[in-house]
């Protein structure tokens, strides 16, 4: 009796599991081919980081302050800039250029802003250790740095993943 | 695997992993065999240290975010909220209510999507392929989600302290919203499909039963303790965030075999969704963040905080000394108490079943080695 009882039910668990593979069966696919069909990503997506565009100037708006490096918990930025040097630009209703001016009464001329500025010369990231935490992007002053949406990211050394920011940047530019 | 024999001839050591499927991740246990049945169980750790708690002595409280989330990857967001739960104890910082709602919500859709990673896994080690595929694509739905709120898919990096980087929109609780209906329709068919299964149950009844008291005695939380009919959930018993708030349950076991912990596991995703729908509900507008300067101090002091996980009590201790690094850290994971109770467990067992009580504990590797 026992035997007959488990063959029952052990019967009826299979064609119950069959029958809802068969009804997967015949639901919508579920993957992509994915070299042949990519899914687009969504707009929060994190690749590594870059510079963002001035829409005034067209440069990066990186004053190498090197907050991002300070903060960054794997040490994977590296900054450095130009001495600093003082800078009187023609002043722009737009905002650029940004924030740090220094308030030097007597050399002020109308229309014309006075910053310390420190010309960026290389910036370097070493993807390979970074986490995209984006804490490297909430520290920056001057919202310089974003998140890209490059994921094809495999290379053949290490070399390959460090990522000169700068040099990307006029490249795609 | 790796066999090598004693001089008597009838006891042999076994060396499974710590490159082994069923061990997911780099565990390594030497078995001491007696023919098909086992005598003695022995973990060896540490394939995967990376020393987190001293990485976190060393840097500003700020840069410990990213390596919440890599050390229990599959349930990283409430790693997340332990560790900016505890700064923000010790800071007194008090998040918008908002953040504290979206915190819960991604939190529980974390729980739910780690629960789908072990159902699939752990009856992939059992032998059936077929509901991991199930599996993953629900947890699909799931990690697209989180994904258009957080920007990755499985270690994230989304709470802050004072809240959380970004604001939850429309598309995210429309989505939401369908993946419950959906979920709830597809825990029907895991049902059918596993639970009544006869060959997973008699894979998995009266094997590897914890007593209450050997529950106890290792200081097995999460589910691996509720299986063993103790209701103890650091959400209800300890609460934090805004938990006390919503309506749910507690399931628990009765005999604490494989089977209860199986089934703790699958109600625990229904009551995770009950929670979800309500901080839905419930969702108050305002901001999601308070800002708090990058890089904080805080005062001398000690504090422990916990918080439930996917795999139970996850707890850290912290030691300030008034610095901007904290002076000591010490990390509570609930994988290394649940895989202490192994050896005991395993004790008369045939090797194959091994397998099934070692799924069961739904062990995370990373997170006890950490
Ligand atoms: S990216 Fe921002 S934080 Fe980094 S050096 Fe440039 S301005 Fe400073
Ligand atoms: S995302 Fe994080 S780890 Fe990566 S460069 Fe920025 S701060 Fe460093």
């Amino acid at each position: 009796m026992r035997f007959i009882n488990e063959v029952i039910s052990g019967s009826y668990s299979l064609i119950a599991g069959l029958g809802i593979t068969i009804k997967a069966f015949f639901s919508p696919i579920a993957t992509v081919q994915y070299p042949r069909e990519v899914i687009d990503i969504t707009p929060s997506y994190r690749g590594h980081i870059e510079f963002v565009h001035d829409l005034v100037t067209g440069k990066p708006k990186c004053i190498s302050c090197g907050t991002c490096a300070m903060a960054c918990p794997s040490n994977c930025i590296t900054v450095e800039g130009e001495p600093l040097e003082i800078k009187r630009e023609p002043f722009h209703a737009t905002g650029w250029p940004p924030a740090i001016s220094i308030p030097s009464e007597k050399k002020k001329a109308p229309g014309y802003v006075e910053r310390l500025e420190r010309p960026l010369i290389l910036f370097e990231l070493d993807f390979a250790k970074c986490s995209l935490c984006g804490l490297c992007i909430e520290v920056c002053p001057e919202n310089a740095i974003q998140f890209s949406k490059v994921y094809n990211l495999a290379g053949y050394c290490r070399q390959d993943s460090r990522i000169d920011l700068k040099n990307r940047f006029e490249e795609i530019s | 695997m790796e066999i090598s024999a004693d001089r008597d001839g009838n006891t042999f050591y076994l060396n499974m992993g710590p490159q082994h499927p069923s061990t997911h991740g780099v565990l390594r246990v030497i078995l001491k065999m007696n023919g098909e049945y086992i005598q003695e169980a022995e973990c060896v750790l540490g394939y995967i240290h990376r020393m987190h708690e001293k990485i976190g002595e060393s840097m500003f409280f700020s840069q410990f975010y990213a390596y919440m989330s890599r050390m229990d990857y599959l349930s990283a967001m409430a790693y997340n909220h332990g560790y900016t739960g505890l700064i923000e104890k010790m800071a007194g910082i008090e998040p918008p209510l908002r953040a504290e709602y979206i915190r819960v919500i991604t939190v529980e859709l974390n729980r739910i999507s780690s629960h789908l990673v072990w159902l699939g896994a752990y009856l992939l080690d059992l032998g059936a392929f077929t509901p991991i595929m199930y599996a993953f694509d629900d947890r699909e739905m799931i990690l697209d989600l989180l994904e258009s709120i957080t920007g990755s898919r499985l270690t994230y990096s989304y709470f802050r302290f004072g809240g959380v980087c970004k604001d939850i929109d429309e598309d995210f609780i429309r989505g939401t919203r369908a993946f419950i209906k959906k979920m709830r329709s597809r825990l029907k068919m895991y049902d059918t499909l596993v639970t009544k299964n006869v060959i997973f149950i008699g894979r998995v009844k009266d094997i590897g039963i914890i007593s209450q008291d050997m529950a106890r005695r290792y200081g097995a939380t999460g589910p691996v303790l509720r299986g063993s009919g103790i209701e103890y959930d650091i959400r209800k018993n300890e609460p934090y965030s805004v938990y006390p708030e919503f309506d749910f349950d507690i399931p628990t076991g009765s005999t604490g075999d494989a089977r209860d912990r199986y089934l703790v596991r699958v109600a625990e995703i229904e009551q995770s969704l009950r929670i979800i729908e309500q901080a839905l509900d419930r969702l108050p507008d305002g901001p999601y963040r308070t800002e708090i300067p990058p890089f904080i101090e805080l005062e001398p002091g000690d504090c422990y905080f916990p918080v439930e996980s996917a795999r139970g009590e996850f707890g850290i201790y912290l030691v300030s000394n008034g610095e901007k690094r904290p002076y000591r850290m010490k990390l509570r994971t609930p994988s290394f108490s649940n895989l202490s109770l192994f050896n005991e467990l395993t004790k008369g067992y045939m090797i194959a079943d091994a397998v099934s009580i070692l799924g069961s504990l739904d062990l995370v590797i990373p997170e006890i080695d950490r």
